[in-house]
Formats: C-alpha cells, structure tokens, sequence
C-alpha cells in the first residue's frame, strides 16, 4: 500500500497543482514532492536489505492480458527511489525565483510519479508504462521553458528515446509470448528458459532502449543539445534521475531475466561504453558551454556505470549502484551552480566567467566540493563508486581497467578547468558585482555537498542497502564467470 | 435490427426538419433519435438474430461496431451545433445524408450475405459524396465530390464484380454457406473474385496503393465531413472488411495473405512517411487515417477471435482521439481562415484548454501510454507477435516512430511559446463537451481496456 501511494501521490499532486493558482503552486509541488520524501523515509525505516522484495502491493488490472498493478521495493528500487525523492524537492526549490507557472510544477511531479513508478513495478507492462509516461513531461519542459533552439532539439530527443522505447516494447512482448502462464509478472519471468538465441535478440531489442537513455556511444546525439537547450530542472531530471531509469532497468530487467543475452553481448556493450568515457570525456575538455561540458561528462561518467555492470561481478554491480546514487546527487549540484551562475550572468559561456572566488566564495566552495566529488577525490562519493567500478573492471579485463581509468584523469582535467575558466584568474569583465548564494541557495547545495561528504566517508550506508541484491546478481552471474575462466 | 430501422426513419425526419425550415434547430431531431437508437442497442445486447433470410445478422459484434460509428456521429451532429450556427435551410440536407449514411454503417456491420454487403457500401457512400461537395461555392469541395465519387464508382465497380465472380464460384451470396463451402471450392473464379473484393475493400478503407484519392477528397471536403469519413466510413469499412475476411473468405486466405501483408506494409510506410511532410492539418489528417488504417491491417493479417476486439478497441480509440482533433482543428482554422499548420503556433498561450485537447489527441493517435490509442496499438502489435508476424510488427514500430514524429511536430508548434497565433478563440457549450468526451474516453480506455475488448 505504502508502495502505490508512493508512486501515485505525487501524481494526485500534480493534478492539484495544474488547477491551483500561480501563487501557491510552487509550494503545494513542493510540499508534495517532500510529502513523497517522508514515504520513502518511513520506507528506508522499515526495511530490511536481506528480505528482498518487501512492500509488496498487487492488484488485478486487466487478468485476461496478464497485466496487473505490481509493484514492490528491493534494494536497487530503494536507491532509486530515495535519489528521486531527494533529489526532487531540491529540483523543485531550484527553480523557485524562475516565476513558472503551474504546469511547470505540474510537470515535475508528474515526472516524479513516473520515475518512482518505473523504480517500483515488478510487472513488465506496468514499467513500460511508467517508463513511456516519464517522457511526456519532459518533452513540454523542454518544449515550453527550454531556450530558442529547442524544437528541433526536443523532436530529436523525443523521437529518439520513443524509438527505443517500441523496440523495449517487442523485447518485452517476446518474454510475454515465450512464456506459457502469459503474464508479464516478474517473478514468472524470472522463471523462463529461454535459449541463447531468443536471450540474445530480446537483450538487443531492450537494450536499445537502455543505450539510448543512458545514453552510450554511438547513441548519445540527442545528449548534449537536449541538456544544453532544455531548462536547468529538466536537465537536472533527465541526468540525475531519468538516466539511472536504464542503469536500474539493466538489474532489474535484463541481467536477472535473459543473463545469457547479456552475457553474449557484454563484450559489445564494454566497447562501447569504454569508447564513450573516453570519447565524452575528450569533447567534454573542449566545451566553453557548462552546461554543455557536464553533459558530455555525465555521457563519460554512465559510460563508467554500465561498464562496471557488465563486468557481471557483484563488486561491478554494487559499485555502478552506488555510482548511479552519486552521479545523480553531483550532476544536480553542478547544474545548480551553472544555473545560479546563468542567473547572475546570464550566460553559460566559461569564457565570459572568470574570479567568481572573490565576489561569491561560498558558491565557490560548493562548487568545490560538487567537482570533488565528480572528479572522485577521495573522502567523496565519486571516489567510492569509481574505485569499486574501476577496480571491478581491471580485474575483468585489465587494459580495459587501465583505458577506462584515464576517465579520472580526464575528468579531473575537464572539471578542473571549468572551475579554473569561472571561478579563478582576474575579473573579467567590467560589470562584474555578482552577489553570493542567497539562503535558499545555501539550502539547497547544502544537503547535496553534505551527501557528497557522507557517503564518500561512510559508504555502507549506500552499499548496505543494494548489498544482498548485488549479491544475488553476482551468484546468479559467478557461473558463467567461472565458465569462461576454464575455457 | 431496430436499430437499422430506426435510423432510417431517423433520417427521414431529419429531411422533413428541412421542410419545416427547423434551421439549425434541425440538428436535434438526429440527435435526439440517435440516442434513442444507442438504447436500441443496449437492449439487443447478447442477442444474435437474423433476419430475412439472413441477410443481415445482428450479433455483439455488429452492435459495437453500430455503437462506435453512431457515437462518432453524434460527436459529429454535436460539433455541427457551433461550427453550422448560422447555417441556412440546406443544413437540414447534410444531416439527413449524414444518417443516411450511417445506415448504411450499420449495414456494413451486420450483413451476412454479399449482395447486402454491397448495398451497405452504396448506401454508406453515395450520401458522403454528396456531402463532400456540400460546399457549392468552393472548388476545392468539388473537386473533392468528383474526384471521391469518380473513384468510388470504379471502386464499387470491382467490388460488385469481384461479388458475381465469387457467386459464380460458390453459387452462393450467403456468408455462412460460403464460409462451409469454401474449403470446397476448387474454381480459381472464388480466388479472383476474393482478391476484387480486398481490392474494393482497399480503395474504401484508402490504404496504399490505393490510397492516392483521400488526400485530395479530405482537404477539399468541409471540415466537419471530413471527420466524417476519417471515422465512420473507415470504421464501418473495416468492421464490413473484417466480418467478411475472417468468415467467408478464410479459407482462400493462402490467397490473399501474401498480398495484404506487402499492402500493410506499403500502407504502413507510405501514409507515415508522406504525412511528415505536409504542410496543413487536414493533408496531414488525411495521411494519418491512412496509416491508422495499415495499423487495423495488422488485424486483418491476424483474424482470430482477438483480431476482432483489436480493431473495435482501434477504431474506438482512433476514432475518439481523430474527432478531437478535427473539431480544434475547426476551431482552428475558422479563426485563422486557413488549416496550415503554422496557423497552429502559440496555441497554448491563448487557449490552453483547446491546446491541452490537442494534446491529449495527438499523443493518444502517436500511441504514447496511457492513453487509448497506446494500448490499442500494443494490442494489435501483441495478437500480431502472437501469429509469429515479426517481420511487419517491426515495419509498425518504425511507421509508429515516424507517425510520432509528424504528430510531435503540430504539437510542439501549438505549444511553443509564440506571439504568433490566434487570439483567444471562444468554445461553444456543446464543442466542449465533446472535446472532453474524446479525451475523457482516450484515458478511460487506455486504462481499462477490457471494457471494450470484452465487448466481442
């Protein structure tokens, strides 16, 4: 029950919040989105890592298709949904100075209740739905509030990630048909054998859709333009929460259900997400657009993620989950700093920025300790989670740990400079009397930088909670592992 | 069968309202009468009865088809009280043909013998081309009448000759004893009637190649008889397409299975593919209804018992989702005196409720969950996957990406912030019920599917 209010709560909200008047929008999104923060507080409270699938709520919706309304929390779907639930006040409290109108706010919740939705559903058609829903208030932000170059942009975005989507689709559609109950609950699908062959083309039609999420080399085009162009907190939706979207699915729906399909392809994918890192990470040095610049390094970073996952090894698995949780937490931070830097300045351009530190040493100081925690200085998050994936990686296949390692190199070069080009050097420009973070703004870098310190220094409150799930993957994949190593 | 009689006599009432110089009060003797005959069907709900000689049978499945293509009219007659507000006394006229044309529908729904099935298709068009050219002082509209009926004739023509080949074969216009001889039938006489007769069919419901005519017909035809034939003459058609193919001409499907599935495709691919780059609502419209009929094709390809359901659920959904917007569409167009799309900019800024509408209906037709026109799709998709149809499941996936991308672009035109655009348009009482029927429909039935697809 608690999973189902979890999930439609911010939905019933967002309807609230389209028919309420302007004035009080912004607070009842707000006081929504924290409403969904206490729930999943009250869940991270009642749960237990080695249950396994707890808060289990089903209902029949259409029994003669084998859809029902099944949803439940293990340990991968409470990350998620403590990222999303942390993550959306914040994004919401972004944008308070921004006068949106209601359905700005509307949007954002609504997107919530998809997000939470995809984390929670154990029933295939159920999370395709979800999943699909998720895109609809994404594309109206963009369309609506994003900058003038936006619309070809938004088609591209939307029709790319659509496409994905239909492929997911008849990948799903496959698993409903090979299977003789005909239901698309996951625990019958759990149960399926099916031969490599049909693991393999189901792994290539869902993984479409994951590729193009995350997204990884060769489909990444809509990335940077659609981040660039789109409104500060639908950027911060798309690259905090709605990538990770595919980063779960990958443990939910792929790796326990058609393994073998996964393993199959697992040298693919390692391709191209190792191409990724370090083909994102080099465009990401040459970006004067900050905003631009994080998105190729998000592109980098999941790059990391997913390669780490396909190392198949509970090291792999658990470090890309805590990973997914940092890299959501810092490239929301950082995309607040180049908001509260656009506000000030009205541009995104590096190249127009410069001694930020003298007039504005707090913002600064945040900053800091966001870009720590990206670049993985130790004592921060990104640390932790780059070591688990490097290390699970190098002992996969070593000169891949050592070319993926050259991320933290190129990160740090990335990073480095961005904070350098604003932050640093002589004052450039004449008109510069920029006023330091406001008290709201405090507020909100304030809970991030402190996720990013506490989780860096003790990380088993992340790992602990996604530990028995990984360790279940792990188990699940050991055989194939130890297959491969007497071949 | 009430129903049948009902309508017609409905239809003649209407004609008298003109006498009577009703005006455009003349509207409610239809819509009152049609009301009336959806109780009709309610009451002969779970009864399947035949009559003279089975000529007609009315079954579940007839009922909903009825149901479907009577509720799009009375959306249409609903539509017609603001957009004909200060019509003159021929306005009585269009009602009339319209239900007479719906007679015709309800034929098609419910024939069992072909000589009634052809009579249904006359009886469905010949008040449409009529209706198509109903705007005398425009050439666009008769061109429209000319050209639908010009090719509708020759149309007709082979369907009727594909008829008298196929009672050559079977000796037979009966719909159940061809469905028992069938099997039997050696004469190559059934084999090439039956291809004629998908040929008629074809042409009717516009799918390609057959398909050059609707373009032209829907954008010269006034707006509200294009919703006409975008929904219930395609509904009807293909309820009469599907009765007919998946009973009596079964057993020559070796026949025609190869052929319809290369015509899904094409149908498929060409609707999508040319509706990206139009220019104006109606063209674009008319393009979609080509594609959403490849889609039902998929049934076609199919029939079993599901396939039926699949495309009631389809024409339910499409039919809800394309009323909606023709009717903005009409709004649309009257304040801006012209249907382009780029008339369409700003839309959101100064009628947000129409604006949302729009929404809704194109992303139900782009099949984004969860809406109605999703789940309809995912059906068809499902039934089709089921019959081991992969190859042309994918050919839909990739035509329904295309389709989302020329719906995406009306929307994101009527949803950019622009200072383009009409003023604040003003929606009449009745223009807005509908308008929230459509979309209160596409969600109900996108989330509870079954109480359609249990119908049949």
């Amino acid at each position: 029950m608690l999973t189902a209010l979890l999930v439609f709560l911010p939905l019933l909200v967002s309807v609230v919040v389209f028919f309420s008047p302007r004035k009080i929008a912004f607070w009842v999104s707000f006081g929504g989105s924290l409403l969904a923060l206490a729930l999943v507080a009250m869940m991270i409270n009642a749960f237990d890592p080695a249950l396994g699938r707890q808060f289990v709520y089903e209902k029949a919706w259409l029994p003669d298709l084998g859809i029902s309304l099944k949803m439940g929390v293990d340990g991968f779907s409470l990350l998620m949904l403590i990222l999303t639930a942390i993550l959306t006040p914040l994004i919401i409290a972004s944008s308070y100075n921004q006068e949106r109108s209601c359905s700005f706010y509307g949007l954002i919740l609504m997107m919530e209740s998809a997000l939470l939705g995809v984390f929670v559903a154990q029933d295939a058609f159920l999370y395709y739905l979800f999943w699909e829903m998720a895109l609809i208030p994404v594309y109206f932000l963009v369309l609506i509030w994003g900058d003038d170059s936006r619309k070809v942009v938004t088609y591209k975005f939307f029709i790319y990630t659509l496409a994905g989507s239909l492929f997911m689709l008849a990948g799903i559609l496959l698993l409903y048909f090979n299977n003789p109950a005909r239901t698309f609950d996951i625990d019958q699908l759990y149960t399926l054998q099916l031969s490599g062959n049909q693991q393999s083309l189901i792994f290539i039609l869902m993984f479409i859709a994951f590729a193009i999420k995350l997204p990884l080399f060769p489909f990444h085009t809509w990335q940077a333009p659609a981040y660039t162009v789109a409104p500060t907190s639908a950027t911060m939706l798309l690259s905090g929460v709605m990538l990770k979207m595919a980063v779960y699915s990958i443990v939910r729906w792929i790796f326990p259900i058609i393994p073998l399909g996964a393993w199959i392809w697992g040298d693919v994918v390692l391709g191209m997400c190792v191409i990724g890192v370090l083909y994102g990470g080099w465009i990401a040095v040459r970006q004067d657009n900050i905003k631009t610049m994080l998105a190729y390094s998000s592109f980098s970073h999941v790059g990391l993620i997913v390669a780490g996952l396909f190392c198949f090894t509970e090291e792999g698995i658990q470090g890309a989950m805590f990973q997914s949780f940092s890299h959501g937490i810092n490239v929301v931070g950082l995309f607040f700093i180049a908001e509260i830097l656009f506000q000030r300045m009205q541009t995104h351009d590096l190249k127009l920025m410069g001694g930020l530190r003298v007039s504005a040493p707090i913002l600064a100081s945040f900053f800091l300790i966001l870009l720590f925690g990206s670049v993985g200085l130790p004592m921060t998050n990104g640390f932790i989670g780059e070591f688990m994936l490097l290390r699970a990686i190098a002992g996969y296949k070593l000169w891949l740990g050592v070319l993926t390692g050259a991320t933290v190199i190129i990160g740090a070069v990335y990073m480095l400079r961005a904070f350098q080009k604003s932050m640093l050097g002589g004052v450039e420009r004449e008109t510069f009397t920029l006023s330091d973070l406001t008290l709201r703004e405090k507020l909100i870098l304030l809970p991030l930088a402190g996720i990013v310190i506490v989780t860096g220094v003790y990380p088993s409150v992340i790992l602990q909670i996604t530990g028995p799930a990984s360790a279940k993957l792990g188990e699940l994949f050991s055989v194939y592992l130890n297959y491969s190593s007497q071949n | 069968m009430k129903a049948l009689i009902l309508t017609s006599v409905i239809g003649i009432a209407t004609l008298f309202a003109g006498v009577y110089k009703l005006r455009n009060k003349s509207v409610w003797v239809p819509f009152l009468g049609l009301i009336g005959v959806m109780f009709t069907l309610f009451a002969d709900w779970n009864t399947s009865i035949s009559w003279y000689n089975n000529m007609v049978r009315f079954d579940n499945y007839s009922l909903a088809f009825s149901g479907i293509v009577i509720t799009a009219l009375l959306m249409i007659l609903a539509l017609s009280m603001d957009h004909y507000k200060e019509a003159g006394s021929s306005i009585a006229d269009i009602y009339g043909l319209m239900v007479f044309s719906v007679v015709g529908a309800i034929v098609l729904s419910a024939f069992s013998n072909l000589a009634m099935l052809f009579l249904g298709v006359e009886i469905l068009s010949i008040p449409v081309y009529i209706m198509a050219g109903s705007n005398r002082r425009l050439s666009a509209s008769n061109e429209s009448a000319l050209k639908y009926f010009l090719m509708g004739s020759f149309a007709s023509g082979i369907l009727l000759f594909g008829i008298a080949l196929v009672y050559g074969a079977t000796q037979t216009l009966d719909l159940d004893q061809m469905a028992l001889l069938g099997p039997t039938v050696q004469s190559p006489l059934f084999t090439v009637g039956v291809l004629l007769v998908l040929c008629g069919f074809l042409f009717k419901i516009a799918a390609a190649p057959f398909h050059f005519w609707a373009p032209d017909v829907y954008e010269g035809a006034p707006g509200l008889v294009t919703a006409f034939m975008a929904t219930i003459v395609k509904t009807a058609a293909f309820a009469a397409f599907f009765r007919l193919f998946s009973t009596a001409f079964i057993s020559e499907e070796s026949a025609w299975f190869k052929a319809l599935w290369g015509i899904t495709a094409a149908t498929l691919l060409a609707g999508n593919l040319t509706a990206l780059y139009q220019t104006k609502m109606k063209r674009l419209m008319a393009y979609s209804s080509i594609a959403h009929a490849g889609y039902m094709l998929l049934a076609m390809l199919t029939l079993n018992k599901q396939a039926g359901s699949a495309v009631l659920l389809y024409a339910a959904s499409y039919t809800l989702a394309s009323i909606a917007v023709f009717a903005v569409m009409l709004l649309v167009s009257e304040a801006q005196e012209s249907d382009a799309l780029v008339k369409f900019k700003g839309l959101a800024k100064n009628n947000p409720f129409l604006a949302v509408i729009l929404a809704i209906a194109l992303f139900s037709l782009a099949g984004i969950p969860p809406l109605a026109g999703f789940f309809a799709k995912y059906y068809l998709f499902a039934i089709a996957l089921k019959s081991n149809l992969f190859y042309i499941v994918i050919v839909a996936i990739i035509a329904s990406i295309i389709g989302a991308w020329y719906y995406l672009k009306s929307l994101s035109l009527a949803f950019m912030p622009s200072n383009e655009g009409a003023e604040h348009i003003p929606v009449g009482l009745p223009t807005k019920i509908v308008l929230i029927l459509c979309v209160t429909g596409a969600l109900v039935l996108g989330l509870r599917p079954d109480l359609i697809l249990h119908l049949i």
